[in-house]
């Protein structure tokens, strides 16, 4: 299914989000990550939450599916700043920038809102909350608890207010700067689309890391050291060259890919190729 | 127990959703305590839980299941905290690779989404968002009712599933993230990639050497930061190049 192969039909630009559309997203944001699944993450989640933005903004029901369709790709916010890339978005849908912008400015703007809300929240706020009321719990004091949830859930819910308002806002005026040159902002947004998205494929499969030891009598190569010598990451970066290939040149389809990979991960495990705590089928070497 | 199930419910729900701080053992494990009318010792398991899992890397770790059952054996079997975190360690496995099966599995709703998003039908989208998670959260209920009625021989039933069929379950969870690959595939079909391959190759290498420095938790945002440096600086170039076009005649090379 390719979906977004050209511009919006309706190249108007849309009315600004009121206020209470966009706190409406944010309330919907703290429920999109029911459906994270292993193909495209948070997108299911991600697009039930801007759905009421999207429907101001995109009247012609036709750009409104077209839509719809590309915001179900890949997208992984990591929940805690999810609206500021929401926020930013949205402001690009309303002045009705070419999908391919979108596509890759959503993808720029969502690995960094998961990057600042990663340092921000699992390793600043919450290691320094539990850190700070540890040796109460220690104690025996069920208050640590209670201490502990009201400070992370009120930033938590202050920061996705925060995020909305500061990513339209400045969204907005990103947009209305781009505007002028708008094929020019085309190429350069995709450059950095296409950045980010390299980087996501290292740093969002980090957890799947080669970890076969080969033994030889008494010696023993370690393969995880030995990848990690030619290319960190080098099993999702020929994965997804993989995938690529055979949906653009194998015309191949998304299930069969799918399938595909099921046996690959199967096959790896049996041998023991991925990094956990399990007993292989089979011992190699 | 009933309790506990609804507890479970919730809990398993906030690891992917809501505020996504709940279910951290500390605030999680005190409730489970409160539950079983020991708060004090469900807060000293929670303590301890707590700083195993601030040194964890993956941020999607489930570990609901663990907390409710080194809770369960330290106030029911009487284990001290140490005992109970380190006798219910199998159902930190159980819960990792549950959650990492699940993962792969709930791709299967993406079709219902699609459609949805093709008659854009929001109810149904909707329903394709929630579904997943109730689903996750149940089998989890389930897992927890499972362990704290079996006991002893639930216990060793999943040592033993762990050792013969671990593998299956690893292959699984691999397959969860493995799966990211296509997605990513689909995007980079859909922006034509060939044409700028080169700035993907680029942003792979400089997460893959920011990675192996060690400071992964600000991989993300610092190569963010050059991706934004990189379309300015394309943005501007292209300004010049059309200033000096206007103007007339060609650029000044000298």
């Amino acid at each position: 299914m390719v979906v977004g192969a050209g511009p919006y039909k309706n190249l108007t630009e849309a009315y600004p989000l009121d206020k209470k559309t966009l706190n409406k997203i944010v309330w919907r944001s703290f429920l999109s990550g029911f459906s994270r699944n292993g193909e495209t993450g948070e997108s299911i989640g991600w697009l039930w939450a801007i759905m009421p933005g999207l429907k101001k903004i995109h009247t012609d029901e036709q750009d409104l599916a077209y839509a719809m369709g590309h915001h179900l790709e890949y997208v992984e916010t990591g929940s805690f700043l999810s609206t500021l890339a929401m926020g930013a978005v949205l402001s690009m849908e309303q002045c009705k920038y070419d999908p391919a912008l979108i596509r890759s400015f959503k993808a720029s703007v969502s690995a960094a809102a998961d990057g600042i809300g990663t340092a921000l929240f699992w390793y600043l706020i919450i290691p320094f909350t539990a850190m700070g009321v540890l040796s109460l719990a220690q104690g025996g004091s069920p208050a640590a608890a209670l201490i502990y949830f009201l400070i992370t859930a009120v930033l938590a819910v202050a920061a996705r207010f925060a995020g909305m308002y500061i990513g339209y806002a400045q969204g907005t005026r990103l947009a209305d700067t781009l505007s002028k040159k708008k094929k020019g902002a085309v190429r350069s947004i995709r450059l950095a689309g296409a950045f980010m998205i390299g980087a996501m494929i290292i740093v969002n499969m980090k957890d799947v890391s080669a970890a076969l030891t080969m033994y030889n009598g008494s010696d023993s190569l370690d393969m995880a050291s030995q990848l990690n010598q030619l290319l960190p990451g080098i099993i999702p970066l020929l994965l997804t060259w993989l995938m690529w290939h055979l949906l653009t040149r194998k015309n191949w389809s998304p299930m069969k890919c799918i399938l595909l990979i099921v046996v690959i991960a199967l096959a790896g495990a049996a041998i023991g190729l991925w990094a956990g705590t399990y007993e292989p089928l089979i011992h190699i070497g | 127990m009933a309790l506990i199930a609804i507890l479970v419910f919730i809990l398993t729900l906030d690891q992917s959703s809501f505020l996504r701080v709940l279910h951290r053992p500390l605030i999680a494990c005190t409730l489970f305590g409160i539950v079983l009318n020991d708060p004090a010792k469900g807060a000293a398991v929670g303590a301890a839980m707590e700083l195993i899992v601030l040194g964890a890397e993956n941020r999607y770790v489930n570990t609901v299941l663990y907390s409710v059952m080194a809770v369960v054996l330290a106030v029911q079997s009487g284990m001290d905290v140490n005992t109970a975190i380190a006798s219910a360690l199998v159902f930190a496995w159980l819960g990792m690779y549950a959650d990492g099966a699940f993962t792969a599995i709930s791709a299967a709703f993406l079709p219902m989404a699609r459609k949805a998003a093709e008659n854009r039908d929001e109810k149904k989208l909707a329903l394709a968002n929630i579904l997943p998670g109730i689903l996750k959260a149940l089998l989890f209920t389930v897992l927890a009712c499972l362990a704290y009625t079996g006991g002893e021989s639930f216990r060793t039933t999943v040592s033993s599933l762990e050792k013969n069929a671990g593998w299956v379950m690893a292959g699984l969870a691999a397959a969860g993230s493995l799966m990211k690959c296509l997605g990513f595939a689909v995007i980079l079909r859909n922006i034509q990639i060939r044409e700028i391959s080169g700035a993907l190759v680029a942003g792979a290498a400089f997460a893959a050497l920011i990675v192996t420095t060690g400071i992964s938790g600000a991989t993300l945002l610092i190569c963010a930061m050059l991706a934004f440096a990189l379309a300015a600086y394309d943005y501007s170039l292209q300004a010049n190049e059309t200033a000096a076009a206007e103007k007339g005649g060609a650029s000044k090379w000298w």
